[in-house]
């Protein structure tokens, strides 16, 4: 069943009880009885995968605390089982919390992924990895992307399968950040962006649905091709150059959030991983650019 | 510093590495350490044969002159310097008549 068919007050009652929901390989059950977090699924998860499963990985909730912070100034903890990782934060920032405190869990946990941190799309066959440092634009051309026709396979934590080195599906609501909110709303004013959280570290941060089509195939991994390191600087003229993948290597494997952990294995899944691709920087300004760029790639 | 004779990489440590074509740098994975480390050609290509067998100065610094390098010894101070840092390599003694290269 999608959570679409779920209407908002079903979904609320549902969420009270505790809800699976099914993110790529990754079975979660969210409790909560906060509004916003109950409004933020209902617009951003309306296609995936729920119900009432016979395990799941993370059982997460989000709860006020006990006493005054209940009622003033309120403030939200996440939980994971009866672990609470990070300090709590004001209540109206409930559902970017549940967003973060989703990913830790399997930033933390799934370490039958090699996991990097990039964003990663795909078009005709070919998955294209992008690392990108903070700043660097990396959600704002993951969404404009995914907006255009690829399939979105993550905005953050890209999965690589053990076995046979593909990338796995982990499609979830992207990250926009200040700015480009603004530039994605701007660009696809149809696109369903949920509720935005001010002030938080990120500063202003709201969600962009995923592409139903993404969602709907998240069981199907892809080959990674390509890695571009994209880099957005104000009237930049586009411009691509070829990237060592020595260096891609050692960016990939800081930048992982498991790589050490999971030693020779790690070294030899990001070898194999530049072994099927080409690496490329990218600078641009212009985001017609910057899609012409990425058509390029795959054509 | 006159520098050892030869070298070889230690027996403990389980050394796996990357070189791609048209690419003058090499990745090594040091599993003693879990470390993961970049290499120049130069420390790359002294690592590969080391991996093989012990590795001469004399040979390697014979293979620089011909290359064009008009201070080898000096070179190779520097590289080893950098490969024993990580532990990569340590000197081996070799008994006459014995020696690699």
């Amino acid at each position: 069943m999608r959570l679409a068919e779920l209407s908002l007050p079903e979904l609320e009652s549902r969420l009270t009880q505790g809800l699976g929901l099914v993110t790529g390989p990754f079975r979660f059950h969210l409790t909560s009885r906060q509004k916003r977090v109950a409004q933020g699924l209902h617009a951003l998860y309306a296609d995936f995968e729920i119900g009432t499963f016979d395990y799941y990985d993370y059982h997460v909730r989000l709860a006020h605390p006990a006493g005054i912070r209940r009622w003033l100034r309120p403030q939200i903890f996440f939980w994971l089982d009866d672990f609470s990782p990070f300090k709590p934060l004001p209540a109206d920032h409930d559902f970017a919390q549940l967003e973060w405190g989703m990913n830790w869990c399997i930033a933390g946990h799934a370490h039958h992924y090699l996991m990097l941190h990039a964003a990663v799309l795909e078009k005709n066959g070919q998955a294209v990895i992008l690392p990108g440092d903070p700043g660097a634009g990396k959600s704002t051309l993951t969404a404009l992307l995914a907006l255009s026709g690829w399939r979105l396979l993550s905005d953050e934590i890209t999965l690589i399968d053990r076995d046979d080195g593909m990338v796995v599906p982990l499609a979830r609501p992207v990250s926009l950040k200040n700015a480009s909110i603004d530039v994605v709303r701007n660009f696809s004013p149809a696109a369903v962006i949920g509720e935005a959280a001010r002030d938080t570290h990120k500063g202003t941060v709201a969600h962009l649905k995923p592409p139903a089509e993404s969602v709907a195939r998240m069981a199907e991994k892809a080959m990674p091709r390509h890695i571009v390191f994209p880099r957005w600087r104000d009237g930049a003229a586009a411009r691509s150059s070829p990237h060592s993948k020595a260096d891609a290597f050692i960016h990939a494997a800081s930048h992982a959030f498991n790589y050490s952990l999971l030693g020779e294995l790690g070294f030899t899944l990001t070898a194999q991983m530049l072994d099927c691709c080409d690496c490329r920087n990218f600078e641009y300004s212009r985001l017609s650019d910057a899609l012409e760029f990425f058509e390029g790639l795959v054509a | 510093m006159s520098l050892p004779s030869h070298w070889r990489v230690p027996f403990h440590s389980k050394l796996i590495w990357r070189r791609w074509p048209d690419e003058d740098e090499y990745v090594f994975y040091h599993g003693a350490s879990g470390d993961t480390h970049r290499l120049s050609e130069l420390a790359g290509l002294i690592m590969e044969q080391a991996l093989a067998a012990p590795v001469a100065c004399a040979t390697l610094a014979e293979w620089l002159r011909e290359q064009g390098d008009t201070a080898p010894e000096a070179t190779l101070e520097h590289v080893f310097a950098s490969l024993i840092r990580l532990e990569f390599i340590e000197p081996v003694a070799i008994e006459p008549g014995n020696a690699a290269g």
